[in-house]
């Protein structure tokens, strides 16, 4: 219960305070009658000020109008000394008339008042109607007036230049200039302004009551609107007031109020005049008080408020006394209330917190539900367990992975959960990841039906001692991960490391090497002619055969070596740790290079009941030792050596030197410069002669020589003839010889016995056989050349070596046949250095054969040489064969020769080679005659 | 002359007029080329040699009209007709004659060109596009005093004629300023050809330089030049009746001009010519009432 002290300290204080009370009442007395005389004296001084400002604001207004009528003034005046009508004075002085020149000016003068008319504006209204120029004679040679424009204006010629006029009709305010030119009056210029323009700066005022304005003019006029109509009114009465001084309004002044306003009380208005321009033009303002001064209060109304604080004291002390009445009364009614209060206030705390606890049970409810809803649906498996690694709660996910029921796993051991033998593994692996908190772990279980899976754990603590692990299965993720990597890193055929692979283990072997300080062996492999195997057996068994050999390769090494397949049929083979001797490291590089030719040249069971296939290889192998190599540079150096091994005669190996790069830059350089050669014209012809038994001139070998930096001594076709074999040059250097050897047939022609002399060319087996569209085989091309030169078939001989041609016959002899039949003959180039075999012989379409000059040139010493050349002269002539003998150099040889029915002949006893243009000259010199020695001293 | 006779020549006559006719184009030509050129002369405000004035773009707007690309040439009064016809022009007794060969560089001449009777023997006209007069100009300090008009035109041409006597007149040979086209060649009169170009904007300059006494002048440049010299030269007098100034083209476009002549019936009616008139040439429908009353 509240107890409230009884309420009575304002009544004491008012009866203690009694004399305080009656001491201020007085001060606030003196108070208010100070204040009443400070107030009476301020509203003087504000009258004044209100009426300053009223001066102001008309004095404002005349002084616009004033200005506005001052530069229509300059206006007219700028508008009459303008270069238009100076021009046309100009031109009327020199005498032209309006008909030839002067209305062109008058012309001018019209658009330049037109466009003031149409570009002067005030208060945003144009303030010309009408602009004209008047002659002296007052002629109007210049008007702007519109067809629909009054006309009527009688101008005063006698108006004062400087002043303006009225014209009332027409609502107009003419003013107007002189035309003066040099010094005489040429006319006038008047314009006509908008009269209503006058009273625009009246318009803020218009609408007031307590306000009036209008103008007077020539003192006895009275220029006014009403609405929208303009009046001008005459009047006898003339105004006399002063200037810019407020007046009283008087009962003589009512007739200017005459059709302008009727006041109630006219007496208490005020009159004001302004001058606008001189005293002819002024601005009359009729005012109220109102109007001037606003609403300041009046001397009565001070006096009444002065009053006010006086009534305020004594309402103040009444409404004290009944204040203190309600406050006793209200006190009562407030204890009581209070009671009832406190008592709501508990009930209400109360009615809260049952319904908070209510609340809080409904959300722990719904919490609850969501979590099961979650867990009973969770793709992942769920498993809760206690401390004791006892199950205490699966989901059906995980019941679903490991197929087993809900039953056989609640209440047992987490080593239910796998069906694995080794249990114990299992749990000791899975409490391991609990008890050291391991965030994300992998581990196997098996299923019901003993499937292998690998799940992901993550275990997490709940309250109350219990565990909870998610577990989803990975096993098909890692599956892929592993197909993905074998397929990046190993070769599908022989799941050997593919070159991805291998130069990542290159790199480690490099690392190792330099770390160690021990050797490493490279090794790079190639299967000798697998490309055959591929062609004859098919791709299958060649593919059989790769992973044989891979096989192979990888029993034969130890585990720590590398064996890989990085394409085709080349496979690469790391050896490291081969200690830090150099020589012990070759002596283990080699025993390994040699067991492995060994194992890899072992026959191949590639096909059921048929002969076992053999394949050999060859091996380039490159030794180094902590070397600052790139891999690709230790690749590349195996590949050298391989190179070697394969141009060595195969089925074997070798070791990388650096000699051999230079080999190999040396060949590259050389190529480079062969195949520029047509173009840099270093090729030349050179040509042998071929004679018969009688020492005529029959024929010529055409020979190759190759002037490389433009040395006198040439390179003879054994030197560069191999490197455009293997390069491919061959045949655009054979086509070339063929078209140069065909204009020479053509220069030939005209000569007499030109028709007997044969020119034999050289063909490679390479540019025979070459294939293409059908407009670029060999054929083709020599039927071309043969149209273009016009050469007679007849006259060429080409000659193929055996040993070329001897492998591919089915190609060769059906090209030879298509040419022969064009009359091209053949010759069998070195016979006796190849197969020389007479069924060849005999299966060839040849028309000749040439004994090689290796026989020929010990056959008068060497028995078997002899015996050799006496067989095949014996066989051609057999056959039916023209038999020619290279490299005849002396008589005893020639005499043999003869003496066996050899016929033919080319070697130096006849002609060495020479240029083909010295040998075209020789021809023309001698005809198809003997042949003499033409450089005995060199044969 | 015989039959025969006359046949080869008529075949030849029609040989020539058809060679050259290969050369110009008419109207589907033009619209396949996809292109008109308009040869402009650089006079007055016709062509102001900015790129724009009266006959610019009144043949901007033909271009439009038969949806080609427009492209202005300029040339100069003694080049134009060669450059439309590929000819160059003699006259001999007021007969005009063809010959030479030149590349044509335009397809129609707009430029303030007087239809003169030589131009209409070897030139297509059209309707007329502008009016025009020559009149007599002498400095402001010559003592000559300008005619006092009659009310006939013919008389006040006589008038100014006569005024010339034996002073030096300024012309400009084959233009609208060529004074054999108003009987002022020959003997008599002492004729000053300005050579050293061939822009008519030139004259009144030339004519206040003292290059002559008196000078010919074209209304279009008058109502110029009475501004841009003002009291520095004045006009004495008529020397031609009223001319009219035409659009032309080569004898074999007849189509192409039938189309232009449409066009400006067209503009004329629409108001589009005259909002042309006013922009270039202010004042002249003063000058010359009648010819605007007509459109």
């Amino acid at each position: 219960m509240f107890k409230i002290p009884p309420f009575n300290g304002l009544n004491t204080f008012m009866q203690k305070k009694r004399g305080i009370a009656v001491l201020f009442l007085i001060l606030v007395l003196i108070y208010i009658g100070f204040l009443l005389i400070y107030s009476l004296q301020s509203q003087g001084k504000l009258k004044g000020v209100a009426e300053d400002r009223f001066y102001f604001e008309t004095k404002n207004t005349s002084t616009i109008i004033a200005n506005f009528i001052e530069e229509q003034k300059s206006l007219v005046q700028s508008i009459a000394s303008s270069s238009e009508i100076e021009n046309f004075l100009t031109n009327q002085t020199l005498g032209m008339s309006l008909e030839y020149g002067l209305n062109v000016n008058l012309f001018a003068i019209k658009t330049n008042f037109e466009k003031k008319l149409s570009s002067l504006k005030w208060f945003e209204e144009p303030i010309y109607r009408r602009i004209i120029y008047i002659d002296e004679n007052d002629k109007i040679l210049v008007d702007t007036k519109q067809p629909n424009q009054a006309s009527d204006f009688n101008f005063d010629n006698k108006m004062p230049l400087k002043s303006f006029m009225i014209d009332e009709s027409n609502k107009y305010l003419i003013l107007q200039a002189p035309v003066m030119y040099r010094g005489l009056e040429k006319g006038r210029v008047v314009t006509f302004t908008n009269l209503d323009l006058l009273f625009k700066p009246l318009e803020v005022n218009s609408k007031d009551p307590d306000l009036h304005q209008f103008f007077i003019l020539n003192a006895n006029q009275r220029l006014f609107k009403l609405g929208n109509e303009i009046y001008q009114q005459k009047e006898s009465r003339i105004l006399i007031i002063p200037n810019e001084k407020l007046t009283p309004f008087k009962k003589q002044y009512e007739y200017l109020l005459d059709s302008i306003f009727s006041p109630d009380d006219p007496e208490n208005l005020f009159i004001l005049k302004n001058s606008i321009s001189g005293e002819n033009f002024k601005l009359i303002t009729i005012v109220s008080p109102d109007r001037i001064y606003g609403k300041l209060s009046s001397n009565f109304f001070l006096y009444i408020a002065s009053l006010v604080p006086i009534i305020l004291i004594t309402g103040l002390l009444i409404f004290f006394k009944m204040k203190k009445k309600t406050i006793e009364l209200e006190t009562n009614a407030e204890l009581s209330s209070q009671n009832i209060n406190a008592l709501s206030d508990a009930n209400n705390l109360l009615a809260e917190e049952i319904s908070r606890r209510n609340l809080l049970e409904n959300d722990l409810r719904e919490s609850e539900d969501r979590y099961r809803t979650y867990i009973e649906h969770a793709p992942e498996g769920i498993l809760v367990f206690d401390k004791d690694f006892i199950i205490v709660e699966v989901n059906p996910s995980l019941c679903e992975i490991l197929g087993q029921d809900k039953k056989s796993l609640i209440g047992h051991s987490i080593d239910h959960l796998t069906t694995a033998e080794d249990k114990t593994s299992f749990s000791d692996q899975f409490k391991d990841i609990v008890i050291h908190q391991k965030e994300v772990e992998e581990l196997s279980f098996y299923t019901k039906s003993n499937e292998k899976l690998l799940m992901q754990l993550k275990t997490m603590s709940l309250p109350n001692d219990l565990m909870m692990s998610f577990c989803v299965d990975v096993t098909k993720k890692k599956i892929d991960e592993e197909n993905i990597h074998k397929l990046a890193y190993y070769d599908p055929l022989t799941n050997l490391p593919n070159r991805r692979l291998l130069q990542e283990r290159l790199g480690q072997a490099l690392f190792t090497s330099k770390r160690d300080n021990e050797y490493v062996v490279v090794m790079m492999l190639d299967l000798d002619e697998f490309k055959t195997l591929n062609d004859t057996k098919g791709h299958d068994l060649g593919d059989a055969l790769l992973v044989m050999v891979g096989q192979r390769l990888s029993e034969c090494m130890r585990e720590i070596d590398v064996v890989s397949r990085i394409g085709g049929d080349e496979f690469v083979v790391i050896a490291d740790r081969l200690g830090s001797d150099v020589n012990q490291a070759l002596f283990e590089a080699k025993k390994i290079a040699n067991k492995l030719i060994q194992e890899v040249s072992k026959p191949y069971p590639l096909e059921k009941n048929k002969p076992y296939y053999h394949m050999t290889c060859s091996f380039g192998l490159t030794l180094f030792k902590g070397a600052d190599l790139s891999t690709e540079t230790i690749m590349k150096q195996a590949d050298l050596a391989l190179y070697e091994a394969k141009n060595d005669g195969r089925n074997n190996f070798k070791f990388f030197n650096p000699k051999m790069q230079e080999a190999i830059h040396q060949r590259v350089t050389m190529e480079e410069a062969l195949r520029s050669s047509i173009e840099k014209n270093q090729l030349k012809l050179f040509c042998q002669p071929v004679v018969d038994s009688s020492g005529t001139l029959v024929g010529g070998e055409v020979l190759l020589r190759w002037f490389l930096n433009d040395d006198s001594v040439p390179l003879l076709p054994n030197e560069f003839i191999p490197l455009a074999e293997n390069s491919g040059l061959i045949v655009p250097i054979g086509d070339w010889v063929i078209e140069q050897s065909f204009q020479y047939l053509k220069k030939w022609r005209p000569l007499a016995h030109s028709n007997k002399m044969k020119l034999s060319i050289n063909i490679s087996a390479r540019q025979f056989l070459q294939t293409g569209t059908l407009q670029t085989t060999f054929v083709q091309k020599v039927k071309q050349w043969i149209e273009r030169y016009g050469v007679d078939p007849k006259l060429i001989k080409f000659e193929l070596t055996e040993s070329s041609i001897m492998e591919k016959l089915d190609d060769v002899i059906p090209k030879m046949n298509e040419l022969r039949q064009l009359g091209i003959e053949f010759s069998l180039d070195d016979f006796g250095t190849g197969f020389s075999s007479l069924s060849y012989l005999k299966q060839l379409p040849i028309q000749q054969v040439k004994i090689d000059q290796t026989f020929v040139r010990d056959i008068n010493t060497d028995v078997n040489d002899a015996a050799i050349v006496s067989a095949i002269i014996a066989i051609c002539q057999s056959l039916k064969l023209e038999v020619v003998a290279e490299g005849v150099e002396n008589e005893s040889q020639l005499q043999f020769l003869s003496e066996k029915g050899c016929n033919l002949y080319q070697g130096y006893l006849f002609g060495r080679p020479m240029p083909i243009e010295q040998f075209s000259s020789s021809i023309k010199k001698r005809g198809v005659s003997k042949v003499i020695n033409p450089n005995p001293a060199s044969s | 002359m015989t039959l025969n006779t006359l046949k080869i020549a008529f075949c030849s006559l029609l040989l020539g007029v058809s060679s050259f006719a290969s050369c110009a184009l008419d109207l589907p030509e033009i619209k396949s080329k996809g292109e008109i050129r308009h040869l402009g002369i650089p006079y007055a405000n016709f062509v102001t040699g900015a790129g724009d004035g009266f006959d610019v773009e009144l043949m901007q707007g033909f271009a439009k009209h038969i949806d080609v690309k427009y492209v202005l040439v300029y040339t100069d009064f003694y080049s134009v007709v060669k450059d439309l016809l590929g000819k160059n022009v003699s006259i001999n007794n007021g007969k005009s004659s063809l010959e030479g060969n030149f590349p044509i560089k335009g397809d129609v001449i707009s430029a303030g060109f007087t239809y003169l009777p030589w131009r209409e023997q070897i030139l297509l006209f059209s309707e007329p596009t502008f009016p025009s007069q020559i009149v007599l100009i002498a400095r402001a300090d010559n003592p000559l005093k300008p005619i006092v008009p009659t009310k006939n035109l013919v008389n006040d041409v006589d008038e100014t004629k006569r005024l010339i006597g034996k002073k030096s007149l300024l012309v400009m040979e084959k233009t609208c300023l060529d004074p054999s086209n108003y009987g002022l060649s020959g003997t008599g009169y002492n004729i000053v050809p300005y050579v050293k170009s061939s822009n008519i904007n030139e004259i009144v300059p030339a004519l206040i330089n003292k290059d002559a006494e008196l000078s010919l002048l074209d209304v279009p440049d008058l109502l110029l030049d009475l501004r841009k010299w003002a009291g520095k030269f004045k006009v004495l007098g008529p020397i031609s009746e009223h001319q009219v100034l035409a659009t032309a083209f080569p004898k074999d476009a007849p189509l192409l001009r039938d189309e232009f002549n449409f066009y400006l019936r067209k503009i004329k009616s629409n108001g589009t010519y005259d909002l042309l008139v006013d922009k270039y040439y202010p004042g002249i429908r003063n000058y010359f009432p009648n010819f605007f009353a007509k459109n």
